[in-house]
């Protein structure tokens, strides 16, 4: 019972240490694993690799120390096009960073701006900063007079309502001819044109019979257009369009949702 | 199926047809710029025989001189703004991931061709810890030495026989030594680090987008040529748009090509 025992304890401890030396077999790859530089650094495993029987040494950067010759290499200068430029570039590019980096920064002169303002103005005592340029900067001519252009547009009246000479000059004026003028003489003077309306095209009512004043408000409602509006067709054209919209809606979704499916993006550009 | 099925599907056939038709209008193409005025779904001719001449590559001849371009990326290497890196794709590979992939990379300054080389694809290593991923950062060691020695475990894993591989390790030769490519002889220079976007349609709706850890080397052959291996770890950031991490290293090995030699149709 203790020899089973003892036997026991053993095979235990045989496989524990076996289970050991497993993993660390694993790590080499039993020789066809490929591995950087020296025996410090760091393993890393090839995918495809196969396990081939001889200790053989892996493959891997750097002068590691070979027991057997190694094939000849080419001397470092005859570096192809591609290894030369991209050398080039980056040994450039560290030349650029390397002196940047060294540059000190220096300050910037204090009194650089102000010795060009003293030089500038002459003897200014206050000249320094932007001040040296309002200091500088040449006196406010005197602006010109605006020039003021009147377009008088010469009206032929034919009538003998537009007589008044008052009258004609706002209506020629540039200005005026935007705005309405209204012209009201006299209820006792309403013999002629009663009522100009001066815009743009001006027009001048002559030899029309005076209208009544207390006339004038009626008349406006009289002319109003009669309204033929009802409901029922007022409801019909809404519900045609809404139909129409629905419709032209449907369709639309229906083409976005057709075109979407052979959509194709540009995730990529070089 | 009744006469008035067969007028919807006739009308909704329409429609669909319409509706692509107005989709393709708003479409450009995106392919525009590339070097000799390349856009993807043109043809590539290479000259086989520079590959077949090479004697001891790891280069696999292509299948065919005309290749379809699949795709075109631009690389833009940080603080090389003057320099315009395309690469022209005629295969991204297993799925698109670039396992496999080979491509047409032109190097330009300006309208100025500098360099141009074919690369394919070799082995992909995944380094999955943050310990594995140091060497490809710039932190001192690592990508950016001055050789890379290529051995036996790594042949192997890039699909290499054992014959191919005692003809490429011939007698006591322990391992292929890459010397980085860069006319310095520092034991250590940080790695370029680039962004690559990848266009694998015309309109830019398939692609990726990934940062890049690189480093050329170079060898030289027996015959006096040269073979280059670019050592590039990628971090890719999105594909088609969508975010999509992924973190490897890539082993591609190339040659350089004659601009004279290379047709694009």
């Amino acid at each position: 019972m203790k020899h089973a025992r003892l036997v026991a304890i053993l095979a235990a401890i045989t496989l524990a240490f076996s289970s050991v030396s497993w993993a660390r077999g694993g790590g080499g790859g039993g020789g066809g694993h490929s591995s950087f530089g020296g025996g410090s650094r760091a393993s890393v495993s090839v995918s495809r690799a196969s396990i081939s029987p001889s200790p053989a040494r892996s493959s891997g950067f750097g002068a590691s120390v070979a027991s057997k010759p190694s094939a000849p290499a080419a001397a470092p200068a005859q570096s192809t096009g591609l290894g030369s430029s991209l050398y080039a570039a980056k040994a450039n590019t560290a030349a650029v960073a390397a002196y940047n980096t060294s540059k000190t920064p220096t300050p910037a002169p204090v009194n650089s701006t102000a010795s060009r303002a003293t030089v500038a103005s002459a003897g200014t005592p206050q000249n320094s900063g932007y001040t040296v340029g309002a200091a500088l900067a040449p006196a406010p001519m005197p602006s010109p007079a605006p020039t003021t252009v009147n377009h008088y547009t010469t009206y032929t009246s034919s009538s003998g309502g537009g007589g008044n000479g008052w009258l004609w000059y706002m209506l020629g004026r540039d200005s005026a001819r935007h705005d309405t003028v209204v012209v009201q003489q006299p209820a006792s003077q309403q013999t002629g044109g009663a009522v100009v309306y001066g815009t743009g095209n001006t027009t001048v009512a002559a030899g029309q019979p005076p209208v009544p004043a207390q006339h004038a408000e009626p008349a406006a409602a009289v002319s109003a257009p009669v309204s033929s509006f009802s409901w029922g067709s007022f409801f019909a054209w809404v519900l045609g369009l809404g139909a129409l919209g629905l419709l032209a809606h449907v369709l639309w979704r229906n083409w976005t949702a057709r075109k979407a499916r052979f959509a194709r993006t540009s995730n990529y550009q070089i | 199926m009744g006469l008035f099925e067969l007028g919807r599907r006739v009308v909704d056939k329409r429609l669909d047809d319409a509706a692509a038709k107005a989709v393709a209008k708003d479409l450009t193409r995106v392919d525009t710029g590339l070097p000799f005025n390349a856009q993807i779904g043109g043809l590539i001719e290479v000259p086989r025989a520079s590959f077949a001449l090479l004697d001891g590559t790891l280069v696999k001849v292509p299948a065919t001189a005309q290749m379809p371009i699949v795709a075109a990326g631009r690389v833009r290497v940080d603080g090389a703004d003057d320099l315009v890196l395309h690469r022209l794709y005629t295969s991204c590979g297993y799925n698109r991931n670039g396992e496999g992939q080979s491509f047409l990379q032109v190097l330009r300054q300006g309208e100025e061709i500098l360099d141009i080389g074919y690369f394919s694809f070799l082995c992909r290593q995944v380094p999955m810890t943050e310990a594995e991923q140091e060497p490809f950062l710039g932190k001192g060691f690592g990508l950016g030495d001055i050789d890379y020695f290529m051995r036996e475990d790594q042949l192997t894993a890039s699909g290499f026989s054992d014959e191919q591989i005692d003809a490429l390790l011939p007698g006591d030769t322990d391992a292929l030594n890459f010397v980085r490519d860069a006319p310095t002889g520092d034991e250590y220079i940080e790695p370029y680090t680039a962004r690559e976007t990848r266009l694998d349609d015309s309109v830019g709706e398939k692609g990726l987008q990934k940062q890049l850890h690189f480093m050329p080397y170079t060898r030289a052959l027996s015959d006096g040529q040269q073979e280059r291996l670019l050592v590039s770890f990628e971090v890719v950031e999105s594909m088609d748009g969508k975010r999509a991490p992924q973190v490897y290293v890539d082993f591609m090995v190339g040659i350089s090509l004659d601009r004279q030699k290379i047709k694009v149709l």
